[in-house]
């Protein structure tokens, strides 16, 4: 198959870059999205062109390090992570632009890669138990309803890519921070702190640049967890509740 | 040992100022604001509605007679919807400039996945329903009407007349149900957005607070907009001028 | 002659008290000092990041380093099936000891009996912790914690997270690091590449790094070093692994004196998407579980390989499997079934693209169940190979191969998890001790986190309670010399400029592993891929070519040099396999085997972990030998016929 790529390239630090025009010829169409990026890089590097620079590891789904925007959509069409997509998705002679997550918190590092350390830097806010390694109780001392656990899993499969708040129009990241607080939340083990945790992993989400949820829903479309939005109405409840208290607490 | 010497940590800024300007929290009162306006949607059709008492329309005048009768409140409950118009516009400027600056730099190719018509023609739609409130707030309870200053057998302002023969104007009933529209397109996203924001969507219930929302604004709409199309098309009638108390003042010599 | 005699330091006592002697002995750091230790771990896996969060918790400075962009992607995340541990919650018969014989029967009997132990006794404590933090296992109506059944196994004894219990378990361990991170006491450098170890007086005591981002290099010194940077299973360039694994961390500290065990011993999983092209770039696990309905044949002509599959009558197959195993048939273990792939491929009668591929055929299993019940048990597999391969398995069968996924071998350690470096520690995928020759499902998970979490945080006292206050400045001629060699290493790569890629040598030493260091190995294959790599490490430095500065984000020369350490790592392995004349577990010699194709174990000559010296660039490195001794085990042969 080919294809007709606008890559978007940008040198480190500040520059603004702009798309780069490739042409992808004979690509099998078996190949996935990231290996059709290897072949180009391989044709560019001995044409003695630098290599597209992209973040990829896993390459099974997973580990959350894709990032690239595929005709406007992150993480490219269909569900999944764009190193899950393959290239017959396409059709031979498509021109497929190619950009990096847009998010004003998650600045281009160079190319397609991004940092996207504000996650890490929201979830050190509070996205933890607070617990001692050493002699935790027995696992099955405190009973989980099974419904819980599967609810808190559905939150917990979020795999930290960045997609939700790269599809938000608003770049919001509310999809990614409810999905933690839920996840942690439900479960009893997270709930002495889910006050406190609330409290400062949606302050640390919003001194970090991030945007304020509209309602838009595209986070979920794209999410390759299929984590629900009912996660943000639960954590727009639980913040609400927590701040109340706070207060309560404060003037008691 | 007293209960006030216990050491609460650091002093914090007050937690219900934190929560106030806070992305979620604003998004509270942006919910809280139009939630409040919603209801007042809901009284004012309610109100409306009642046009469709009475040979001409005097359910309305009844109506009105008893809005009117106690100012001070009246002028309270005028000041306090501005108030509420104030911070859900206000508010909702401030986030959209928030986001703005979330998203500095915007795709080469837009793609659209699941958001609605609704959510992305909402700031629009706003705008459009906001400069329509005015001219609707100047035209019939400003006075600007050419119809203001009718009565009715038993000696009321004759507020079904004014509407009805307003809407006789295709300008004033185009203008009008143009707004329904955005209206309606405003509050399709609006009423399941407050369940949203608030917290009350879950799972399970989504698909019902997302269709119950649709259903209830364009059910608002319908309902307004069978004012305009009643009066255009003759089922509610006006007053005949010749059976007015006061001849002076008709219909008829004003159009 | 030897220079090193190896002490495995295993506590004394009967095998089931060991730990608790070794507890009851170990010297101890007092809370007020540990802030005066600094700690460095390089890794942020299920290993290392466990054991950065404790250290962080009990007060110790410690340096965290991980290439990923975020600690929490470390490639843990990426296991599927889930976490054995001895808690018998299913009451069928399991203990510590089962869990015990289990892994060390699993291993071949080529691990450390003592280490296994253990390992099994700690296992039951890594449920616990992990339901503290929040891992969501999955769970039975009443609220208790639900179990599935593993290969190797008589007994349920596997927690699991849907099909992402690696992934759950790494958050876990990312939530309680990231605890600490807030807290203060660890300081995570993600992409950060280590790139050398610091040797001081003899003892490790700080690494060289490089800044992915900005290409700087940099030297950090602490008071021991912990190395959690998972297996080298990308040496064979298609593997399950992810595309960043490496070899460098370990091979760096190899050339640095710390030994090399059992390199040879890799496992290769069955149930693999084939290879589809050149441009493949790794390939896809399908879960075992799959076996459990799936029957393995190809056809029993090498003219029908190119055939529909409808085209080839039923008395025409070979479900080669239930043939050579009727008792186990489908559900054979993991080397065997992998091997018997091999050879019916090599034979010329493999199905697909290059002919490297068998068919695993759910039709019988629809017939028999309906096609509902396969979608209900399999459903997402056969989505995600839908989605791989372009094929839908309820119509036609699935193709898989066998695919390099987990290695055994690694630095050697002691009971402490001590390399014979004074001061290094190695933990998790990255040491040897645990598995033996090959590795039970699901215990990949509960060795990293025992490590982490219950046995390092214990161990290394003994050796940090005498060395408080001698953590080296990072202006020493020891760190300015490596710095500059990892410099120069650097710019030697970049001033190559030759006409080769990386990945096309890359590409060449994993064909040449895959071929003679893989599933089946000789005497003749080994020796000639030992010349080879010689040839290979020449023409790697005089003609790869890396484009690009060395001041910025650069992936071909990150990649450049971690291939640079597999050509050398590479004939390490294939040394290993050539001294080692038997074959266990995921190592086969074909010389040595039993008339029916079974795997031929030496126990009188080949009872011993081979430990490795390094002894200079292309010289033979040099073999130390840590005899096995086991107290509690008898030795037996496997059979599973």
């Amino acid at each position: 198959m080919n294809f007709h790529l606008k890559i978007w390239r940008q040198a480190e630090g500040k520059g603004r870059g702009g798309f780069q025009d490739v042409d992808a010829r004979d690509i099998p169409s078996e190949a996935s999205f990231l290996e059709m990026l290897d072949i180009v890089n391989d044709r560019l590097s001995e044409g003695g062109d630098e290599p597209v620079a992209f973040d990829h590891d896993c390459r099974e789904g997973i580990c959350g390090s894709c990032s690239l925007t595929i005709n406007g959509v992150p993480q490219g069409p269909g569900r999944g992570t764009a190193c899950q997509l393959y290239m017959r998705k396409f059709s031979d002679g498509d021109t497929i632009y190619i950009e990096p997550f847009r998010v004003g918190a998650f600045p281009v590092i160079k190319d397609l890669v991004i940092n996207r350390s504000a996650f890490d830097r929201v979830i050190a806010a509070g996205g933890y138990i607070s617990e001692r390694c050493g002699n935790a109780q027995d696992a099955n001392d405190t009973p989980i309803p099974k419904t819980v656990a599967d609810y808190a899993m559905d939150a917990a499969a979020c795999i930290g890519c960045g997609a939700c708040a790269a599809a938000c129009p608003n770049g919001s990241a509310m999809l990614f921070v409810s999905a933690k607080i839920g996840h942690l939340g439900l479960l009893p083990q997270g709930k002495p702190e889910a006050n406190r945790r609330v409290r400062r992993m949606v302050a640390k989400m919003d001194a970090e640049g991030f945007g304020n949820c509209s309602n838009y829903y595209e986070c979920e479309a794209v999410c390759p967890a299929g984590v629900p939005a009912a996660f943000i109405a639960k954590m727009n409840r639980d913040y609400a509740l927590a701040s109340v208290r706070n207060a309560v607490e404060a003037t008691a | 040992m007293s209960v006030a010497s216990v050491y609460k940590g650091p002093r914090q800024a007050n937690p219900l100022w934190a929560f106030a300007v806070s992305s979620i929290g604003r998004k509270w009162i942006v919910g809280i604001s139009g939630g409040l306006l919603i209801l007042f949607v809901l009284a004012h059709l309610a109100g409306n509605l009642t046009i469709y008492v009475g040979p001409f329309g005097e359910g309305i005048n009844v109506y009105a007679q008893a809005l009117h009768a106690n100012p001070v409140l009246l002028w309270l409950a005028r000041a306090g919807l501005l108030a509420v118009f104030l911070v859900h516009i206000g508010t909702t400027m401030s986030l959209i400039i928030a986001n703005r600056r979330a998203r500095p730099q915007r795709y080469a190719v837009k793609a659209r996945l699941q958001s609605t018509i609704y959510v992305r023609t909402m700031a629009l739609s706003g705008l459009v329903v906001l400069s329509f409130l005015i001219f609707h707030v100047l035209q019939f309870a400003g006075g600007l009407s050419p119809y203001s200053h009718l009565y009715d057998l038993e000696g009321r302002h004759d507020v079904a007349a004014m509407i009805i023969l307003s809407f006789h104007n295709p300008l004033v009933s185009g203008f009008y149900l143009l707004s329904l529209v955005l209206l309606g397109m405003h509050l399709s996203h609006g009423i399941s957005s407050v369940f949203q924001t608030f917290g009350l969507n879950g799972r399970k219930s989504s698909g019902l607070i997302k269709h119950g929302g649709l259903l209830v604004a364009w059910a608002l709409m319908i309902g307004f907009a069978s004012i305009p199309v009643a009066s255009v098309t003759g089922f509610l009638k006006v007053l005949p001028d010749e059976r007015r108390p006061d001849r002076k003042l008709t219909a008829s010599s004003n159009s | 002659m030897s220079t090193i005699t190896l002490d495995p330091k295993i506590p004394s006592g009967p095998l089931a008290d060991k730990w608790a002697n070794f507890k009851a002995a170990s010297k101890l750091v007092s809370p007020g000092n540990k802030r005066r230790y600094e700690l460095i771990v390089v890794g942020t896996g299920l290993s290392g990041g466990s054991a950065a969060a404790v250290f962080g918790e009990q007060g110790y400075n410690v340096k965290c380093f991980c290439y990923q962009d975020s600690p929490r992607r470390a490639h843990s995340i990426a296991a599927q099936g889930g976490i054995n541990a001895a808690k018998n919650y299913q009451n069928d018969g399991d203990s510590v000891d089962r869990l015990f014989m289990d892994t060390i029967k699993g291993g071949d009997f080529r691990s450390r009996e003592s280490n296994v132990y253990r390992l099994a006794q700690v296992s039951t404590h890594i449920i616990d912790q992990c339901v503290a933090q929040g891992v969501p296992f999955a769970r039975e109506y009443g609220g208790m914690l639900a179990n599935r059944s593993f290969g190797g196994a008589q007994v349920s004894r596997t927690f699991y997270a849907r099909g992402q219990t690696g992934q759950q378990l790494l958050l876990g361990v990312y939530s309680e690091l990231s605890h600490q991170i807030s807290a203060g006491t660890v300081k995570m450098n993600p992409r950060h590449e280590m790139l050398d170890l610091v040797i001081v007086d003899g003892q490790a005591k700080g690494i060289i790094t490089r800044n992915m981002v900005t290409g700087e290099i940099e030297a950090h010194a602490a008071d021991a070093v912990i190395l959690a940077s998972g297996g080298y299973g990308n040496a064979f360039f298609l593997s399950t692994n992810a595309m960043g694994c490496n070899v460098t961390a370990t091979y760096r500290a190899y050339r640095r004196g710390a030994l090399f065990a059992n390199p040879c011993f890799t496992q290769i999983h069955p149930t693999c998407i084939p290879v589809s092209g050149e441009y493949q770039s790794k390939l896809t696990l399908m879960s075992e579980s799959l076996r459990n309905d799936g029957r393995i044949w190809v056809p029993k002509r090498k003219e029908d390989c190119g055939k529909k599959v409808a085209d080839i009558p039923e008395d025409d197959r070979d479900y080669f499997l239930e043939r050579k195993y009727p008792s186990y048939g489908n559900l054979a273990p993991r080397d065997i079934s992998s091997r018997s792939a091999k050879e019916v491929c090599d034979e010329g009668r493999g199905v697909g693209p290059g002919g490297l591929g068998v068919y695993m055929d759910f039709a019988d299993a629809i017939k028999r169940l309906g096609e509902s019940t396969i979608r209900e048990r399999y459903g997402n597999l056969f989505e995600m190979y839908k989605n791989i391969t372009g094929e839908n398995a309820y119509e036609t069968p699935m193709r898989i191969y066998p695919a390099v996924h987990y290695t055994m071998g690694g630095l050697w350690v002691d009971y402490e998890l001590q390399s014979n470096v004074p001061g290094l520690f190695v933990i998790g995928e990255a040491n040897f001790s645990d598995h033996g020759a090959n590795r039970l499902g699901a215990s990949a998970l509960m060795q990293g986190l025992a490590d982490g979490y219950f046995v390092l945080p214990y161990t290394i006292g003994n050796y940090l309670a005498p060395v408080r206050g001698t953590c080296p400045d990072v202006n020493r001629p020891e760190f300015k010399q490596a710095v500059e060699e990892v410099k120069e290493r650097v710019n030697r790569l970049l001033s190559i400029k030759g006409t080769r890629t990386v990945d096309s040598f890359h590409k060449e030493i994993g064909k040449l592993l895959w071929d003679e260091c893989g599933m089946a190995r000789s005497k003749e294959g080994l020796e000639m891929a030992i010349k080879k790599f010689d040839q290979i490490r020449e023409e790697f430095w005089s003609n790869v070519c890396v484009l690009g500065d060395g001041d910025e984000l650069n992936a071909s020369l990150e990649k450049a040099g971690r291939v640079a350490d597999f050509i050398e790592f590479g004939q390490l392995m294939c040394e290993d396999a050539l001294d080692r004349n038997e074959s266990c577990g995921g190592h086969f010699r074909v010389e040595y085997q039993t008339l029916e194709g079974e795997a031929l174990r030496n126990d009188d000559d080949y009872f011993y972990v081979s430990a490795w010296k390094y002894t200079g660039e292309g010289n033979k490195p040099e073999l130390i030998k840590e005899p096995l001794q086991y107290e509690g085990v008898k030795l037996a042969t496997r059979s599973y016929k």
